[in-house]
């Protein structure tokens, strides 16, 4: 148990210590409230009973919360590395076919100086114009040579760095695509954990409430309760009455279900009201609860039954009901971790249309 | 002045053209994108090539003052203006490209750089889970001797501490990655920033290649014109667009 502490309080420093960032932070306050829920579930599994079925449900609510979180934080962060690699797009800059003048200038040059030359010596005017207009030209010729030389460089240049800078972008491309598969293949994970955990946490309920030891009453069997009638239980054949280990106050009396701070296992109750009498060591009951149905469900959310039977000498205590509708099934009644909290925990068998289990703590009027 | 005053017009005519196509909008049309404007650069330089190689054969045939003359080195002439616009659109839209993709890449490399510490974070967050689990495990697994039904549960963390160890190699691979990602990106700013200023060297380029060019063929059309002078003096005349041509007849 030392270890499980010590992981416990390693893993919430370890998400303490993320930085306040929108959905991480988020989902690292889930994580930490998923952990400090109950952190003693598990160390309590062996003893506390059918009262663990409400806490594992509660942690369980926060393990489904994370998750939830989790996945939305996985799926943001794959869109995100896809939405990075697609801002980095090639940027295709194509060699150009650069015209081979050195010929055609070549040629021009010689034919221009050819001209010049022949003139140079003439005096008149008008032919030293044309000479010098042929100089112009020849000038000219001599700066389209040395710009085409200028454009040769830059060309290549331009195309030289664009092979090398699309040789880095494809791969800080492939970098963020491999990361939103990543992330991807993480939020799958995490789907299939959370739903391992919601598991896990029924698991663990059930196995902590087949801990509780069955009624055995060392009176006559549990009565055959009728049609529903109070006054159905047979008393004790002996005067030797079973003495529950807690005083009977803990189960007789009127309870209803808190509208704050409830806690159920399977269908939710949307209100619930039980009341509890005792004469001659004799339990006799009715059971009033209202559920919430899933969405499209045309089941009877109304639940009401009857039950009666004699107290044993355990904590849990276990009566046979019958149901309004005819029903027949096993209600517990188990002192919860309060001396004002009942658990109760019924099942009325396989009747279709109807809520046939329940799980809930109820509070003392 | 007058070879600044024609860049100026050409840069405004390419501009209005780039805007009107859109193509500095994220969804360039097809027609306006890098590929097609390189299409329209091998075009112009064909039609340019061809004409300019050939001038001096066309003119040879005709006589000093034959107009036909004037207007062949006028339609080189405006053959490569179209090959310069061409190329200039090309390397515009480059540029901006170029420029836009070197944004991004400032952006995510913040981003990253920003997010580097996550990295390391999660991969410890993962290794104190599979800790945890490992811790609950073993916690269960002492009590099962006493609850056999607990052994359920109990397969159940060993099944997420599973998954947990697969997370926690996912976390770590992230790590690695992440920092192989911050020096790419690193790499490729320095590489787009290079091929940017490559570009920009290639446009300056371009505009000189076109000014010589159009230097060229005005020195052409004006030993055109003095030769036309030489000949038939009352013939020579200024040809259309004059600052086109240095004003070197012996009749203005």
């Amino acid at each position: 148990m030392k270890s499980v502490a010590a992981a416990f309080v390693l893993v919430v420093a370890a998400f303490a210590q993320a930085p306040p960032q929108d959905r991480r932070a988020a989902r690292q306050e889930a994580y930490r409230r998923w952990r400090e829920t109950d952190p003693t579930l598990e160390r309590d599994a062996v003893s506390a009973g059918a009262t663990l079925g409400a806490r594992a449900d509660k942690v369980a609510a926060e393990a489904a919360k994370y998750f939830s979180l989790r996945k939305d934080e996985l799926e943001n962060r794959a869109a995100d590395a896809r939405h990075s690699a697609s801002l980095l797009e090639p940027v295709t800059v194509t060699p150009e076919a650069l015209p081979n003048l050195d010929r055609f200038l070549g040629a021009q040059d010689t034919i221009l100086r050819s001209s010049i030359d022949t003139v140079a010596h003439d005096p008149d005017r008008a032919i030293q114009q044309l000479r010098a207009s042929l100089e112009r030209e020849r000038t000219a010729m001599a700066a389209v040579g040395t710009a085409l030389k200028g454009s040769q460089k830059s060309q290549e240049a331009a195309a030289q760095t664009s092979r090398a800078a699309e040789e880095v972008r494809a791969r800080a491309s492939e970098e963020y695509q491999k990361f939103a598969a990543s992330f991807q293949e993480s939020e799958q994970l995490a789907e299939k954990s959370g739903a391992v955990w919601a598991g896990y946490y029924r698991d663990l309920s059930a196995a902590a409430r087949g801990t509780t030891a069955p009624v055995t009453s060392s009176g006559p069997a549990l009565p055959s309760v009728g049609p529903a009638t109070s006054n159905a239980a047979a008393p004790p054949a002996s005067g030797a009455r079973p003495v529950p280990p807690v005083p009977l106050v803990r189960y007789v009396g009127m309870w209803t279900y808190p509208t704050v701070g409830a806690h159920y296992h399977g269908p939710q109750p949307l209100s619930a009201d039980l009341v509890v009498r005792e004469e001659n060591g004799q339990a006799r009951g009715t059971l009033t609860a209202r559920f919430k149905l899933p969405a499209g469900s045309t089941d009877n959310p109304v639940v009401r039954l009857d039950f009666a039977g004699a107290f044993g000498n355990s904590r849990a205590q276990r009566f046979m009901v019958t149901t309004s509708s005819g029903a027949m099934g096993t209600l517990e009644l188990i002192p919860g971790p309060a001396f004002n909290l009942l658990e109760v925990n019924f099942n009325t068998g396989d009747k279709p249309g109807t809520i046939r289990q329940g799980n809930f703590l109820l509070i003392k009027q | 002045m007058v070879l600044n005053l024609r860049r100026r017009l050409r840069l405004g005519v390419i501009a209005a053209a780039l805007a009107t196509g859109g193509i500095v909008s994220a969804q360039a049309p097809a027609p306006n994108s890098l590929p097609a404007l390189q299409q329209s650069v091998s075009q112009r330089t064909a039609e340019w090539n061809t004409l300019a190689t050939n001038l001096e054969q066309r003119v040879a045939r005709l006589l000093p003052c034959d107009p036909q003359a004037r207007a062949a080195i006028d339609e080189v002439s405006r053959a490569s203006d179209a090959r310069g616009m061409a190329l200039t659109s090309y390397w515009t839209l480059a540029s901006l490209q170029s420029k836009a993709q070197i944004d991004a890449i400032r952006r995510l490399l913040a981003q990253e750089e920003g997010r580097s510490g996550d990295w390391a974070v999660d991969a410890t967050q993962a290794r104190a889970e599979v800790a945890l689990v490992a811790a609950l495990g073993a916690s269960l697994a002492s009590s099962v001797s006493q609850v056999a039904a607990l052994a359920s549960p109990r397969k159940d963390l060993e099944a997420i501490e599973e998954e947990y160890r697969l997370f926690e190699k996912q976390s770590q691979e992230r790590t690695t990655s992440g920092g192989q990602l911050l020096g790419d990106l690193r790499d490729l700013l320095k590489a787009s920033q290079a091929r940017q200023a490559a570009i920009d060297e290639r446009l300056q380029t371009v505009g000189v290649e076109g000014q010589r060019w159009s230097a060229y063929y005005a020195a052409r059309q004006a030993r055109a014109q003095v030769e036309c002078a030489l000949v038939n003096p009352g013939a020579a005349v200024a040809p259309p667009g004059g600052p086109r041509s240095a004003p070197l007849g012996k009749k203005q």
